[in-house]
């Protein structure tokens, strides 16, 4: 029946359109995370710029001195995996949790993990990896304090030995178009020396050595903190990507069941009139053949 | 230009720059004991305690700050505190408090005794000033 076809295309086109709805609002609500995400990756350069220039000046200072964090320990490599808690991202998700196999193929060492996102936590669950410890909430709004949550146990175990270094894998930002799933080295730190001074040019307390220790600490934390600003602003990103996509395809979608349903519907409109031009016609015969048996 | 007896001064945390301006005297708790920076400060890096930091500027004002640890250096007519957390005296309101205190008492089983004990003393010296 003609007119029942068309009937679950105006559905489907009405279907198209609200979820086009909901698209195009999630586009506008990523749009608008973006800018907030971006400007607190802004406000938080100095802090850690200040902190790389005064660790750089620190180690310059002490040529001889080994730092806590920048020693090599012998057990397990561990790998901060940061994915997000929802998806709707396009690859966000999945280029994080590929990179991790990449990295797990390659590493020489055994590979201790832990996750941050609900994303990868289901991907662990399904696959059977043993975490140290998951982490969820975290990439919605990024805190200092979880960010040295986080990363506090496993700077103590690198100190003491048990750790050889921690990576974390995470989407960077460069920009609204461009984001990169990269791996990050926070541990042992490595700290250019360019200030190039021969010995300490300035008075310490309490000592040199424990203000070095503590300024890498902070680098550290500063420089996961960042990144986990970073992850946040790039999922925003993503996702803006995917709903835009999503809505310019919903758009094309509705164009197309519109033109399938115009279609119909002529097609049904020809049918009828074929039906009734064909129906007068026969009748009209019927008729004359009437008219010329009664003469 | 700066005045002669003024100097920068930047107080920042991992979220953003709490403070920045000349300023005719900083004084803070370093772990040697309290501390003023004037201007023409010899080359100094020293760990910070918490502590309420004082700020004089050149107009005879000043302001007060709530700075949660971290390191100060100072070199070049500028003084940088680069802190674990601070916050402007000013800004400290009833609600925010609240919520720290809270955050602080979910934790507090996370936290190393350091830490417990640094987060806890920044919690009374807000409470104190509200």
């Amino acid at each position: 029946m003609p007119g029942g076809r068309e009937r679950a295309l105006r559905g489907r086109i009405k279907s198209v359109n609200s979820t086009k709805k909901i698209t195009k609002a999630m586009e506008l609500i990523a749009a608008s995370r973006i800018v907030k995400a971006v400007s607190r990756i802004s406000a938080a350069r100095p802090y850690y710029r200040e902190m790389s220039a005064l660790a750089s000046e620190l180690r310059a200072s002490l040529p001889g001195y080994a730092p806590l964090l920048m020693g090599e320990g012998n057990g397990p490599h561990a790998v901060i995996v940061v994915t997000a808690d929802r998806g709707l991202c396009g690859n966000y998700n999945s280029a994080a949790i590929r990179e991790y196999e990449r990295f797990v193929a390659s590493s020489p060492e055994p590979v201790e993990v832990v996750g941050v996102g609900r994303k990868v936590e289901t991907y662990f669950k399904y696959h059977k990896v043993d975490t140290v410890r998951q982490f969820n909430n975290v990439t919605q709004y990024p805190t200092v304090d979880l960010a040295a949550a986080i990363l506090n146990p496993l700077l103590n175990r690198f100190i003491s030995g048990e750790l050889s270094g921690v990576t974390v894998i995470s989407s960077r930002f460069y920009s609204v178009g461009v984001q990169r799933t990269e791996r990050t080295r926070l541990l042992p730190v490595e700290v250019p020396d360019t200030v190039g001074a021969s010995g300490p040019d300035f008075e310490a307390e309490p000592s040199i050595e424990g203000v070095t220790d503590l300024v890498l600490r902070q680098l550290v934390v500063a420089e996961f903190f960042g990144l986990l600003l970073e992850a946040a602003a790039a999922e925003h990103a993503a996702r803006q990507t995917a709903m835009k996509n999503a809505t310019d395809n919903a758009s094309e979608l509705v164009k197309t069941l519109t033109r399938v349903m115009n279609r119909v519907r002529q097609d049904a409109i020809t049918t009828e009139i074929t039906e009734i031009v064909g129906g007068a016609e026969a009748l009209r015969k019927t008729t004359r053949k009437k008219v010329g048996d009664e003469r | 230009m700066s005045e002669a007896h003024e100097f920068e001064l930047v107080v920042a945390n991992p979220e953003g720059v709490v403070f920045e301006g000349l300023v005719v005297q900083l004084l803070l708790r370093s772990a040697g004991g309290d501390i003023a920076f004037l201007a023409g400060h010899g080359p100094y890096v020293g760990e910070v305690e918490v502590c309420l930091a004082v700020v004089q500027s050149a107009d005879g004002g000043s302001e007060q700050i709530v700075v949660d640890g971290g390191v100060v250096r100072a070199g070049g007519n500028r003084v940088i505190v680069l802190a674990r957390d601070a916050e402007l005296a000013s800004s400290i309101e009833q609600e925010s408090l609240r919520r720290r205190r809270e955050r602080y008492e979910t934790r507090l089983q996370e936290l190393d005794d350091a830490t417990a004990e640094a987060e806890l003393r920044g919690l009374e010296l807000r409470g104190a000033l509200l």
